[in-house]
């Protein structure tokens, strides 16, 4: 599926933004003002507000693409920083998507699913604490976990190794290349190393600079 | 002179109101409301308030009687207290005077929370999963702020008759049913009725005022006590505003 920006405009700062990605495979945002390519991920997982112009998924428009169907199982999107709810607990942090893509979970089910993906990113957490508890890059990771548990059709990735230790940094590769085979990926960074190496494609986001303000 | 943020500002409001009608006319099916937000801010807005509601309560029932039968026994007219007690407290100060607990309390609260939540961005995370924020955290809160509101000024005045009572039996030791007799005699259903009107449109605007300015909260945390007090001093005109205007509309019904 193509996702083409046409002339967009938006509250958090895109200005007359066309360009047009591929989300049928791995394809880093490259963006060296670090500004640019966040607001693009933001934008496709409707967190944005369009002020003018269209985004489009296929031939669809995103309003219509995203009333059609739970938008969690299509648009799987990690933050740059581990953005949980903090009145919940980690365990109610990672179900409440789930709860409400499938109200009738079966949450033993669940839990050994948790475990395994918790087990694959190295973690050992008590999962009735609340993330206060924890540092940003546990959180972060954590919000890798809960994206995956719902398995989305593309993973929307910003930053990913932004708050990351060096022992996490190499936790989470391990994972992408992983999940790479599985999962189409749009990955927001100002790593180009990492996305040379990494990505199927890359998009230089330098001459788009003119498309951002200061929202 | 309306500034362009000002109309900005106001329709901004008015379009929040909407949504927020529409997702409440989708209670029913809508799975965003959750059934713990709204029993939370039950417990938070009516529950933990009694302690300060009683006490006010009972203090204004007795400053009532106290003041009255002072003014009153002067005329030789001292029977008469129990219908300033009907007019002043019942019709009037337990709805006002409840609304400004809960808006101190919970409308400030409210508020807070949604606009931290907002600049952790744990909104924006609501709404990635395609959960509507509105469904999730202002209705809920609606509900909650209403149905404790409601529960709080009934409460609110069965404890200051109780206080006026209490108070009355300093200058003339009344069995509680002949004062109570005395109370029920000029209580009319329209006195009911208005109060429990009031105390829904007092729980509906400051749950609304204090959910719309949580919710406008940008990314910056010194907007949190901004918004907040917005909320605070919007609530207060409006509360009062609507308390006139319904007791004006009775009076004219009358």
């Amino acid at each position: 599926m193509i996702v083409r920006f046409d002339h967009v405009s938006s509250k958090e700062g895109l200005k007359d933004l066309s360009l047009s990605l591929d989300l049928r495979k791995v394809t880093q945002l490259y963006d060296p003002s670090g500004n640019l390519a966040g607001k693009i991920l933001a934008a496709i997982a409707g967190l944005d507000e369009i002020y003018s112009g269209e985004i489009f998924f296929g031939e669809q428009r995103m309003q219509d693409f995203l009333k059609d169907g739970p938008q969690i199982s299509k648009l799987g999107y990690v933050f740059d920083e581990g953005v949980m709810l903090s009145n919940l607990s980690l365990r109610e942090n990672l179900l409440l998507p789930l709860k409400w893509l499938q109200p009738e979970l079966d949450e033993k089910e669940t839990d050994s699913l948790i475990a395994s993906w918790l087990d694959a990113f190295d973690m050992d957490l008590d999962m009735k604490q609340r993330p206060v508890s924890y540092r940003p890059g546990q959180l972060k990771l954590l919000g890798f976990v809960r994206t995956l548990l719902i398995a989305p059709r593309v993973l929307l990735l910003d930053n990913p190794f932004y708050l990351l230790d060096k022992n996490q940094r190499a936790v989470l590769y391990r994972n992408l290349l992983r999940l790479k085979a599985s999962y189409p990926m749009l990955i927001a960074s100002i790593d180009d190393e990492f996305g040379a190496s990494f990505s199927d494609l890359q998009v230089d986001l330098s001459r788009h600079q003119e498309n951002i303000s200061q929202a | 002179m309306t500034t362009k943020s000002e109309k900005k500002s106001a329709m901004g409001f008015f379009l929040f109101i909407a949504a927020t009608l529409e997702e409440t006319f989708r209670v029913k099916s809508n799975r965003h409301v959750s059934s713990m937000v709204v029993l939370r801010q039950i417990l938070f807005t009516g529950y933990e308030a009694l302690p300060l509601i009683s006490f006010l309560a009972l203090a204004i029932g007795g400053l009532v009687i106290l003041q009255g039968t002072n003014l009153l026994t002067g005329f030789g007219q001292g029977i008469w207290v129990h219908v300033i007690l009907v007019t002043v407290v019942v019709n009037e100060l337990s709805g006002i005077l409840t609304a400004l607990v809960v808006v101190a309390r919970s409308g400030t609260a409210i508020s807070t929370e949604l606009g931290n939540m907002r600049v952790r961005r744990e909104i924006d995370l609501i709404e990635s999963f395609g959960i509507s924020p509105i469904g999730y955290l202002v209705v809920s809160r609606i509900f909650g702020v209403v149905i404790a509101m409601l529960i709080l000024t009934l409460y609110f005045n069965l404890v200051a008759v109780l206080g006026g009572w209490l108070f009355s039996r300093l200058f003339n030791p009344l069995e509680f049913r002949a004062f109570m007799n005395d109370f029920l005699s000029v209580l009319k259903i329209s006195h009911v009725v208005s109060g429990i009107l009031k105390s829904i449109c007092f729980g509906v605007i400051i749950s609304l005022v204090s959910t719309y300015h949580g919710m406008q909260v940008g990314h910056a945390s010194t907007e949190v006590p901004q918004r907040t007090i917005k909320a605070v001093v919007i609530s207060i005109f409006a509360v009062v505003l609507t308390d006139m205007l319904i007791t004006w509309l009775f009076w004219v019904l009358s």
